[in-house]
Protein backbone atom coordinates (compact mmCIF):
# COMPACT_ATOMS: atom_id res chain seq x y z
CA UNK A 1 0.00 0.00 0.00
CA UNK A 2 2.79 2.44 -0.40
CA UNK A 3 1.01 4.12 -3.05
CA UNK A 4 -1.18 5.81 -0.44
CA UNK A 5 1.56 6.98 1.26
CA UNK A 6 3.36 8.54 -1.93
CA UNK A 7 0.39 10.05 -2.93
CA UNK A 8 -0.41 11.40 0.88
CA UNK A 9 2.88 13.10 0.82
CA UNK A 10 2.26 14.98 -2.46
CA UNK A 11 -0.91 16.22 -1.55
CA UNK A 12 0.78 17.82 1.62
CA UNK A 13 3.83 19.29 -0.29
CA UNK A 14 1.08 20.72 -2.52
CA UNK A 15 -1.41 22.31 0.20
CA UNK A 16 1.52 23.42 2.30
CA UNK A 17 2.67 25.32 -1.55
CA UNK A 18 -1.01 26.41 -1.93
CA UNK A 19 -0.88 28.03 1.69
CA UNK A 20 2.38 29.73 1.19
CA UNK A 21 4.56 28.11 3.50
CA UNK A 22 7.92 28.96 2.94
CA UNK A 23 10.56 26.37 1.01
CA UNK A 24 13.50 27.48 3.12
CA UNK A 25 14.28 24.11 6.05
CA UNK A 26 15.40 26.49 9.52
CA UNK A 27 15.81 23.79 12.29
CA UNK A 28 15.76 26.83 14.95
CA UNK A 29 12.21 27.69 13.79
CA UNK A 30 9.19 26.68 14.96
CA UNK A 31 7.41 27.84 12.17
CA UNK A 32 6.33 25.33 9.76
CA UNK A 33 7.41 25.06 6.43
CA UNK A 34 6.75 23.10 2.94
CA UNK A 35 8.36 20.27 4.26
CA UNK A 36 8.59 19.90 7.57
CA UNK A 37 6.66 18.77 9.59
CA UNK A 38 3.84 18.42 7.04
CA UNK A 39 5.45 15.40 5.82
CA UNK A 40 5.38 13.58 9.22
CA UNK A 41 1.84 14.38 9.65
CA UNK A 42 0.69 13.11 6.32
CA UNK A 43 2.52 10.07 6.90
CA UNK A 44 1.75 9.21 10.58
CA UNK A 45 -2.34 10.01 10.05
CA UNK A 46 -1.74 7.64 6.80
CA UNK A 47 0.09 4.81 8.85
CA UNK A 48 -2.61 5.41 11.87
CA UNK A 49 -5.84 5.28 9.28
CA UNK A 50 -4.31 2.39 6.98
CA UNK A 51 -3.97 0.35 10.47
CA UNK A 52 -7.64 0.94 10.90
CA UNK A 53 -7.93 -0.19 7.28
CA UNK A 54 -8.66 2.67 5.38
CA UNK A 55 -7.29 1.93 2.03
CA UNK A 56 -9.59 4.56 -0.25
CA UNK A 57 -7.74 7.24 -2.36
CA UNK A 58 -10.11 10.04 -0.37
CA UNK A 59 -7.60 8.81 3.11
CA UNK A 60 -4.01 9.98 1.55
CA UNK A 61 -6.06 13.35 0.30
CA UNK A 62 -7.41 14.15 3.31
CA UNK A 63 -4.42 13.20 5.80
CA UNK A 64 -2.43 15.46 2.93
CA UNK A 65 -4.85 18.39 3.55
CA UNK A 66 -4.37 17.88 7.00
CA UNK A 67 -0.99 18.09 7.18
CA UNK A 68 -0.40 21.18 5.04
CA UNK A 69 -2.70 22.83 7.23
CA UNK A 70 -1.38 21.74 10.74
CA UNK A 71 2.17 22.81 9.23
CA UNK A 72 0.78 26.28 8.50
CA UNK A 73 -1.07 26.55 12.21
CA UNK A 74 1.40 24.76 13.73
CA UNK A 75 2.94 27.20 15.91
CA UNK A 76 -0.59 28.28 16.98
CA UNK A 77 -1.65 25.07 17.71
CA UNK A 78 2.20 23.90 20.02
CA UNK A 79 3.27 27.46 20.61
CA UNK A 80 7.15 27.52 20.82
CA UNK A 81 9.33 30.41 22.88
CA UNK A 82 12.79 31.55 22.48
CA UNK A 83 14.68 30.17 25.13
CA UNK A 84 18.69 30.22 26.02
CA UNK A 85 19.87 32.49 22.44
CA UNK B 1 13.67 -17.71 36.94
CA UNK B 2 16.57 -18.84 35.04
CA UNK B 3 17.73 -16.27 32.25
CA UNK B 4 19.21 -18.27 29.17
CA UNK B 5 20.74 -15.53 26.30
CA UNK B 6 23.13 -17.70 23.90
CA UNK B 7 26.75 -15.53 22.90
CA UNK B 8 24.89 -15.36 19.29
CA UNK B 9 21.91 -13.15 21.10
CA UNK B 10 24.42 -10.87 22.63
CA UNK B 11 26.02 -10.65 19.46
CA UNK B 12 22.78 -9.51 18.26
CA UNK B 13 22.27 -7.36 20.66
CA UNK B 14 25.58 -6.01 20.72
CA UNK B 15 25.30 -4.90 17.78
CA UNK B 16 21.60 -3.74 17.95
CA UNK B 17 23.34 -1.24 20.47
CA UNK B 18 26.41 0.11 18.33
CA UNK B 19 23.90 0.93 15.74
CA UNK B 20 21.43 2.45 17.39
CA UNK B 21 24.15 4.58 19.70
CA UNK B 22 25.49 5.87 16.77
CA UNK B 23 21.71 6.49 15.02
CA UNK B 24 20.84 8.83 18.01
CA UNK B 25 24.21 10.71 19.08
CA UNK B 26 25.21 11.30 15.47
CA UNK B 27 21.36 12.45 14.60
CA UNK B 28 21.11 14.13 18.14
CA UNK B 29 24.60 16.25 17.80
CA UNK B 30 24.16 17.37 14.24
CA UNK B 31 20.36 19.05 14.93
CA UNK B 32 22.01 21.01 17.59
CA UNK B 33 21.43 19.21 21.09
CA UNK B 34 24.98 20.12 22.27
CA UNK B 35 24.85 23.85 21.52
CA UNK B 36 22.25 25.46 23.42
CA UNK B 37 19.37 24.39 25.98
CA UNK B 38 15.96 23.91 25.03
CA UNK B 39 14.29 24.88 28.23
CA UNK B 40 15.20 25.77 31.95
CA UNK B 41 15.89 22.05 33.50
CA UNK B 42 18.07 21.02 30.72
CA UNK B 43 20.55 24.22 31.75
CA UNK B 44 20.32 23.27 35.58
CA UNK B 45 21.49 19.61 34.20
CA UNK B 46 24.29 20.72 31.98
CA UNK B 47 25.58 23.32 34.61
CA UNK B 48 25.24 20.42 37.19
CA UNK B 49 27.35 18.17 35.20
CA UNK B 50 30.25 20.80 34.50
CA UNK B 51 30.32 21.74 38.33
CA UNK B 52 30.87 17.77 38.95
CA UNK B 53 33.43 17.53 36.06
CA UNK B 54 31.83 17.27 32.73
CA UNK B 55 31.83 18.93 29.63
CA UNK B 56 29.19 21.76 29.48
CA UNK B 57 28.31 21.23 26.03
CA UNK B 58 27.96 17.38 26.65
CA UNK B 59 25.86 18.06 29.60
CA UNK B 60 23.07 20.57 27.46
CA UNK B 61 23.25 17.16 25.36
CA UNK B 62 21.88 15.17 28.18
CA UNK B 63 19.74 18.19 29.65
CA UNK B 64 17.80 18.36 26.26
CA UNK B 65 17.07 14.17 25.88
CA UNK B 66 15.54 14.31 29.56
CA UNK B 67 13.82 17.70 28.89
CA UNK B 68 12.13 16.19 25.69
CA UNK B 69 11.46 13.03 23.10
CA UNK B 70 14.81 13.68 20.60
CA UNK B 71 16.27 10.75 18.43
CA UNK B 72 17.08 8.80 21.88
CA UNK B 73 13.59 8.76 22.33
CA UNK B 74 12.93 8.57 18.96
CA UNK B 75 14.65 5.45 18.36
CA UNK B 76 13.22 3.54 21.25
CA UNK B 77 9.96 4.13 19.82
CA UNK B 78 11.09 3.34 16.42
CA UNK B 79 12.73 -0.15 17.67
CA UNK B 80 9.22 -0.81 19.77
CA UNK B 81 6.68 0.47 17.19
CA UNK B 82 8.63 -1.86 14.47
CA UNK B 83 8.71 -4.34 16.51
CA UNK B 84 4.71 -4.29 16.91
CA UNK B 85 2.86 -2.60 13.74
CA UNK B 86 6.15 -2.98 11.35
CA UNK B 87 7.15 0.51 9.17
CA UNK B 88 3.83 1.95 9.69
CA UNK B 89 4.37 1.64 13.05
CA UNK B 90 7.42 3.88 12.85
CA UNK B 91 5.46 6.36 11.04
CA UNK B 92 2.81 6.62 13.99
CA UNK B 93 5.90 7.04 16.59
CA UNK B 94 7.11 9.67 14.29
CA UNK B 95 3.98 11.65 14.60
CA UNK B 96 3.56 10.86 18.06
CA UNK B 97 7.53 12.24 19.26
CA UNK B 98 6.85 15.27 17.11
CA UNK B 99 3.93 15.75 18.84
CA UNK B 100 5.85 15.52 22.53
CA UNK B 101 8.81 17.54 20.78
CA UNK B 102 6.28 20.44 20.36
CA UNK B 103 5.34 20.03 24.19
CA UNK B 104 8.16 20.26 24.78
CA UNK B 105 9.52 23.56 23.28
CA UNK B 106 11.34 21.69 20.99
CA UNK B 107 11.01 22.58 17.06
CA UNK B 108 10.70 18.44 16.38
CA UNK B 109 13.67 18.39 13.83
CA UNK B 110 16.03 16.07 15.68
CA UNK B 111 13.10 13.60 17.34
CA UNK B 112 11.14 12.64 14.08
CA UNK B 113 14.29 12.61 11.48
CA UNK B 114 15.63 10.64 14.21
CA UNK B 115 12.72 8.28 14.44
CA UNK B 116 12.89 7.83 10.70
CA UNK B 117 16.45 7.01 10.37
CA UNK B 118 15.66 4.21 13.26
CA UNK B 119 13.35 2.75 10.95
CA UNK B 120 15.15 2.83 8.11
CA UNK B 121 17.99 1.00 10.13
CA UNK B 122 16.07 -1.17 12.26
CA UNK B 123 14.10 -2.31 8.36
CA UNK B 124 17.31 -2.81 6.63
CA UNK B 125 18.88 -5.14 9.73
CA UNK B 126 16.00 -7.33 10.38
CA UNK B 127 13.86 -6.94 7.29
CA UNK B 128 16.84 -7.18 4.45
CA UNK B 129 19.68 -8.62 5.40
CA UNK B 130 17.70 -10.68 7.92
CA UNK B 131 20.48 -10.40 10.68
CA UNK B 132 18.62 -8.67 13.58
CA UNK B 133 15.09 -8.88 14.73
CA UNK B 134 13.68 -5.89 16.06
CA UNK B 135 13.15 -6.73 19.72
CA UNK B 136 17.00 -6.81 20.11
CA UNK B 137 16.91 -2.94 19.14
CA UNK B 138 14.25 -2.22 21.20
CA UNK B 139 17.22 -3.90 24.35
CA UNK B 140 20.24 -2.28 22.34
CA UNK B 141 18.29 1.37 22.79
CA UNK B 142 17.99 1.15 26.57
CA UNK B 143 21.70 0.04 27.03
CA UNK B 144 22.60 2.56 24.69
CA UNK B 145 20.55 5.72 27.00
CA UNK B 146 22.36 4.03 29.91
CA UNK B 147 25.70 4.22 28.73
CA UNK B 148 25.12 8.27 28.32
CA UNK B 149 22.55 8.77 31.16
CA UNK B 150 23.66 6.60 33.77
CA UNK B 151 27.19 5.24 33.62
CA UNK B 152 29.11 7.31 34.63
CA UNK B 153 27.95 11.08 33.18
CA UNK B 154 31.21 13.00 33.76
CA UNK B 155 33.06 10.77 30.61
CA UNK B 156 30.04 10.65 28.96
CA UNK B 157 29.73 14.15 28.71
CA UNK B 158 33.39 14.97 27.70
CA UNK B 159 33.24 12.25 25.03
CA UNK B 160 29.60 13.83 23.53
CA UNK B 161 31.34 17.66 23.30
CA UNK B 162 34.33 15.57 21.28
CA UNK B 163 32.21 14.22 18.91
CA UNK B 164 29.88 17.46 18.61
CA UNK B 165 33.37 19.23 17.90
CA UNK B 166 34.38 16.62 15.55
CA UNK B 167 31.28 17.19 14.11
CA UNK B 168 31.66 20.81 13.80
CA UNK B 169 28.61 21.76 15.83
CA UNK B 170 30.15 23.98 17.84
Amino acid sequence: MIYLYIISVVVAIFVGFILRLPFKIDIDSFEGNVFFPTIVISLGLMAILEYFGATGYIYPILTGVVGGVVSKYINRLFPGVDYGN
Amino acid sequence: MEINISILELFKILTAFVVCWINFVVVDTIFGLPKKPGVYGAEVIGKKIEKVGGNINGGYFMGNIVCSPDASAGTLFASIFYYVLGFKGVLIGALLIYIGNRLCNDPGYAGTIGTITAGILIYVFSDVLHLISPKYFIVGMVIAILTIQGLYPQLSSKLLGHIAKKLRVL
